[in-house]
């Protein structure tokens, strides 16, 4: 009865948060589940106080993301690289893409998936259009290579930081797993869509870099102090992971640093962080905690887990099991929710204690290289074609699909082969 | 001249420039027709609808879809494009020797064509046939807006295949 109804609300909720009935927030949705498992007992209070508060280090390590994103933002820096990108493109629409693939790469593994994403999307949108070049090949390359280096680094993703808390692999070992399946990944989406786009971005385009950059950069004081500041907190993850320091500490520490310069030099805007800062994202995350914790409880994480490893005899099939898993689940219910009931699973006993470490790698591989299947997870993706197409309007997903259908499979089986080696 | 150009160049043709290889489009435009004498309707349309593609940016759980600062840019950004792609348009259609008028208008671009069609009693609708990633030709080749127009133009409409 217990696992029943564990069950049942974790489904129901995800399904919920998947489908957004009347455009309800995934945040409200997934509190809405979290006080469900509480009300019916199938958690006590204690164990969502102890699943929230353990990992804190996640917590604080958005909370520092977001910082970082809008001084930066403010300061003009996502502005400035991107016409970097296009000076140094010399009028080639081609090159330009590339060079958005090169700049996607960058700010992802040092500021996140999170930051190219959501950031770099609207102004590779913008300087595109205001070039007249077609926009899709470009917002596809940052849209890829957002999930295609998230890898690359301990701070690329956050699920990178939540699966290496429980990993606690310092930079070394983390690298020597996923370092060289990371290149592979990033080199083999920047081709594939290099190919893809080769006629769709052959225009040419002239473009005062003078100017733009003039105008991108309002405080060049504040622009140098912000740079200065982005290079020192790069370095400091850097060290950090080395030495196994909590990567939400450094965060914190360097967006409260960067929020002082921004202070310092009048330039902080309240509405532009507001914009940056979304308390509900806090609240979406505490629930899903609240959520897994509910289903590991009731023994269906560790089931999942077990079923999913079942066949996995040394640490190469366990990272393929793990990276499979990952990446199906990712496509399905998420990639955060779906990381966290193979990370529960794990913990939970549901891994055999020699095949932890490969296993979590493997799932964290899939995580982060599973989304490029489908844009926003298969199901909302399904019903979200659905309602666009019903509205007439231009859809990308079906593009998104058939680019994913190759990247997706590519960079996965590539980075099972590379990270399975690893461990032998 | 033949009868049949004279008559072409008696043709009111409204153009949609959608900012992209402007040149191409006239080359494809002045291959088929002489344009001396020809009256000329440039139309760019800034699209009002959701932009396709911008829904690939993600939004955080009970985030922005997209920040105002962004958007203000963006919309600028279009804007400005908008008026260069029809500032070229005029410069070339004019060198063709046309009689040229343009207007930068806000809307669907299929329905703004349709119903400016109707209203200037164009004979002709001159519109770029392939969309993004799309085949040259073949089953799905036309973009929506070219669909659109072709589907519900008042007049005779014009397909223009890129010269490459």
């Amino acid at each position: 009865m217990h696992t029943a109804l564990a069950a049942l609300i974790f489904m129901v909720t995800l399904v919920v948060i998947v489908v957004r009935p009347r455009q309800i927030s995934e945040a409200w949705s997934a509190a809405a589940g979290a006080v469900l498992m509480l009300a019916t007992g199938v958690v006590s209070p204690l164990g969502a106080l102890t699943a929230v508060a353990s990992e804190w280090n996640l917590f604080l390590f958005f909370f520092g993301l977001m910082l970082t994103a809008a001084i930066a933002d403010m300061a003009g820096f996502f502005d400035w690289a991107a016409d970097l990108a296009a000076a140094a493109a010399g009028g080639s629409g081609r090159r330009l893409l590339f060079n958005v693939f090169v700049l996607g790469a960058v700010i992802t593994t040092f500021l996140s998936n999170d930051a190219t994403a959501i950031i770099l999307t609207p102004v590779v949108y913008t300087i595109t259009t205001r070039l007249r070049l077609r926009v899709m090949p470009y917002l596809f390359a940052v849209s890829f290579m957002a999930n295609a280096a998230s890898m690359t680094l301990p701070i690329s993703n956050p699920i990178n930081v939540l699966t290496g808390d429980h990993l606690r692999a310092a930079l070394a070992v983390y690298e020597g797993h996923l370092l060289l399946a990371s290149l592979a990944s990033i080199a083999i989406t920047t081709a594939v869509l290099m190919v893809f786009f080769w006629r769709s971005a052959a225009g040419r385009f002239e473009f005062d870099w003078r100017s733009a950059i003039r105008s991108a950069v309002s405080d060049r004081g504040f622009f140098v102090a912000t740079v200065v500041g982005l290079v020192l907190l790069a370095v400091a993850y850097i060290v950090g992971s080395a030495l196994l320091w909590p990567l939400g500490v450094v965060a914190i520490a360097g967006g409260a640093g960067l929020m002082a310069v921004a202070v310092a030099r009048r330039r902080l805007s309240r509405d532009r962080l507001n914009t940056h800062i979304s308390p509900a994202l806090f609240v979406y995350i505490a629930a899903l905690f609240i959520l897994v914790r509910g289903v590991q409880d009731a023994g269906i994480t560790p089931a999942l887990v077990s079923t999913a490893v079942s066949q996995a005899s040394d640490a190469g099939s366990a990272v393929v099991a793990g990276l499979i898993g990952s990446a199906i689940a990712s496509n399905l219910i998420n990639n955060l929710p779906a990381v966290l009931v193979f990370i529960s699973g794990a913990q939970a006993g549901g891994v055999p204690t020699s095949l932890h470490t490969p296993f979590l790698f493997g799932a964290l591989v899939g995580a982060d290289l599973g989304p490029n299947l489908t844009p926003v997870g298969a199901l909302s993706t399904m019903l979200w074609l659905v309602i666009v197409r019903r509205r007439g309007v231009q859809v990308s997903a079906w593009d998104f699909l058939k680019i994913g259908a190759v990247v997706a499979p590519l960079t996965l089986i590539s980075a099972a082969v590379i990270v399975a080696a690893s461990f032998r | 001249m033949t009868d049949a150009q004279n008559v072409l160049n008696q043709l009111r043709i409204l153009m949609l420039v959608d900012g992209f290889d402007t040149e191409g489009l006239f080359d494809s435009l002045a291959r088929l027709l002489q344009l001396r004498e020809a009256e000329l309707l440039l139309v760019f349309v800034h699209r009002t609808g959701p932009r396709p593609g911008l829904e690939l940016a993600p939004r955080r759980p009970g985030g922005h879809d997209l920040a105002p600062h962004r958007e203000r840019e963006l919309a600028n950004a279009e804007v400005e494009g908008g008026n260069q792609a029809l500032a070229e348009a005029e410069k070339i259609a004019r060198q063709l020797g046309a009689r040229v008028e343009s207007r930068h208008l806000d809307g669907e671009p299929g329905h703004v064509v349709c119903e400016l069609a109707k209203a200037e009693r164009a004979d002709l609708v001159a519109v770029r046939g392939t969309g993004h990633g799309r085949p040259q030709v073949g089953p799905g080749s036309l973009g929506p807006t070219a669909r659109f127009i072709v589907d519900h133009s008042p007049c005779p409409v014009l397909l223009l295949r890129d010269s490459g």
